[in-house]
């Protein structure tokens, strides 16, 4: 093996994850390069140091937002996503193409419709208070209107939109 | 002098002995469903019990079932145990202090700085029995009890709005099950198993703070006058010109967000007996930080936009640098009356 081959094994050579027949050639090199020898020694270092951390426990919330996007429903691009990234295969000139008249065509509709920034009006926060009151009422359901509260929390906290 | 004195107390105790035997049901007189219902609202607080139930509650649009544990303490302490997805884990309390909720996917032990409760709770019931028409239609068998099948109807519109179990014997609610004003099923909660027990100690409805790190110590608000509350939050408080009929102010509040990132907004209630309408007033600059709510200064939505949402409808609305949400399980045409007449 050459010294390229040797320094992109090198890190798993260093975690233990190359196979017999790779490691003994690694490990024959390395026996005959200084500058191999002392990649690894430096790459030793830096696991010495990573381990020698404290673990850092994760935000709250982290996994079930990485868990809502895994498993949320594939979205239909966009017309702007589609021009961007060049969907179906289109060739750049096309899309390109195809961007300017849709930009135009935007510019000419909102200079004529003008309806004003966009507001996102969030309800998970309003959700909590209007059911946790109601829970108070004669003959009320907490059971299931604590539930509502606790999801509409999660909600909130996640930063998912309740409605 | 003492057979005279003998006598008349003869005949007082005769008197109350009739009188009572005449209002207690099942002798003689058949139990009125008001009558039922009354002592299902006295009894709420005067057993202890253990049950298993399990809760249905329409979130997002879907119908969501969960099995729960429930410890009641009398007079309001209780636990509520989740045992089924997607609230496997949770655990809300109340320990007749304060109310507290331990949620596992979140890690977090949240504890509120007062029980939640009615801001005005005198007369509820009679604005129930003033709005709403109840009728026994039965009796049927609930967690191996005897309890009477009650039905409870809007007066205006006939509508069922809810249906109840009541324990004939104890007049503990053991079925429940709600319905909105479009007929939906919203929640239903039935009890599997219950247990009326003589005391259950008081450490099951204590904050588990031994066992997890308390990660939030939420103040619900305080309730306070119109003008206290325009006061606190720098603005004028707006009341709106019209309620659908039946609806009673209960009082305003200073809500503060529950997640804790310091948003204020005023929170007017309105009630009558069984919904509420609930209004929630801030500056157009502010929001909830979490939420991420996108506010710019030059927008405009003085448009009302009507949604449907889980147990009624929201609306949202901008109108001179305040912003506007109402939730409440009224019709859409009720609804934005309501908000239009906020701006009158």
């Amino acid at each position: 093996m050459k010294c390229g081959e040797i320094q992109k094994l090198i890190a798993d050579y260093s975690v233990g994850l190359t196979g017999g027949r790779t490691r003994n050639e690694i490990e024959r090199h390395l026996a005959g390069c200084p500058a191999c020898s002392s990649e690894l020694e430096r790459q030793e270092k830096v696991m010495l140091l990573v381990e020698g951390l404290e673990p850092v426990e994760p935000p709250v919330g982290l996994w079930n937002g990485v868990y809502n996007r895994i498993t949320r429903a594939p979205e239909r691009l966009g017309l702007w996503e589609r021009i961007r990234t060049g969907y179906a295969g289109r060739s750049a000139g096309w899309s390109v193409g195809f961007a300017t008249v849709a930009l135009a065509a935007l510019i000419l509709f909102t200079s004529v419709n003008a309806p004003g920034p966009e507001v996102t009006y969030s309800a998970s926060e309003y959700i909590q208070g209007h059911a946790i009151y109601a829970s108070q009422e004669p003959l009320a359901d907490q059971a299931a209107l604590y539930s509502v509260v606790t999801m509409a929390h999660r909600d909130q906290i996640r930063g998912v939109e309740a409605l | 002098m003492k057979i005279r004195l003998a006598i008349v107390s003869l005949v007082l105790v005769a008197a109350a002995v009739l009188a009572f035997e005449v209002k207690r049901p099942g002798l003689g007189t058949y139990p009125n469903a008001a009558w039922i219902v009354r002592r299902a609202e006295e009894h709420a607080t005067k057993h202890n019990y253990s049950a298993t139930a399990q809760t249905k509650f329409c979130y997002r649009g879907k119908l969501v079932t969960s099995d729960v544990k429930i410890l009641h303490k009398q007079p309001r302490k209780f636990r509520m145990e989740y045992a089924s997805p997607p609230l496997r884990g949770v655990v809300i309390g109340n320990d007749g202090e304060c109310m507290w909720r331990y949620d596992p996917e979140l890690e977090r032990l949240s504890i509120s700085s007062e029980a939640p409760s009615c801001l005005n709770p005198t007369g509820r019931l009679d604005l129930l029995l003033h709005n709403y028409r109840i009728e026994k239609v039965g009796e049927e068998e609930v967690a191996g009890r005897r309890a009477y099948s009650l039905v409870v109807k809007a007066k205006s519109s006939g509508d069922v709005k809810k249906r109840l179990w009541v324990d004939a014997k104890t007049y503990v609610v053991l079925r429940r099950e709600d319905y909105d004003s479009r007929g939906r099923l919203q929640s239903a909660t039935r009890f599997n198993t219950i247990q009326y027990v003589d005391d259950l100690p008081d450490s099951q409805f204590e904050a588990p703070t031994d066992k997890y790190r308390v990660v939030s110590r939420q103040a619900l608000g305080e309730t306070m006058s119109s003008a206290e509350l325009s006061k606190a939050l720098g603005f004028a408080v707006r009341t709106p010109r019209y309620v659908p009929a039946g609806y009673k102010l209960e009082g305003y509040k200073l809500y503060k967000c529950p997640c804790e990132c310091g948003h204020e907004s005023a929170y007017t209630r309105y009630v009558n007996g069984l919904d509420s309408i609930s209004i929630f007033e801030s500056s157009v600059q502010s929001g909830c930080a979490r939420e991420g709510r996108c506010h710019p200064p030059d927008a405009h939505r003085e448009t009302c936009e009507v949604r449907d949402a889980d147990h009624g409808r929201l609306a949202s609305f901008d109108w001179k640098g305040r912003s506007f949400v109402i939730l409440a399980d009224v019709s859409s045409r009720e609804l934005r009356e309501i908000a239009s007449s906020l701006k009158q």
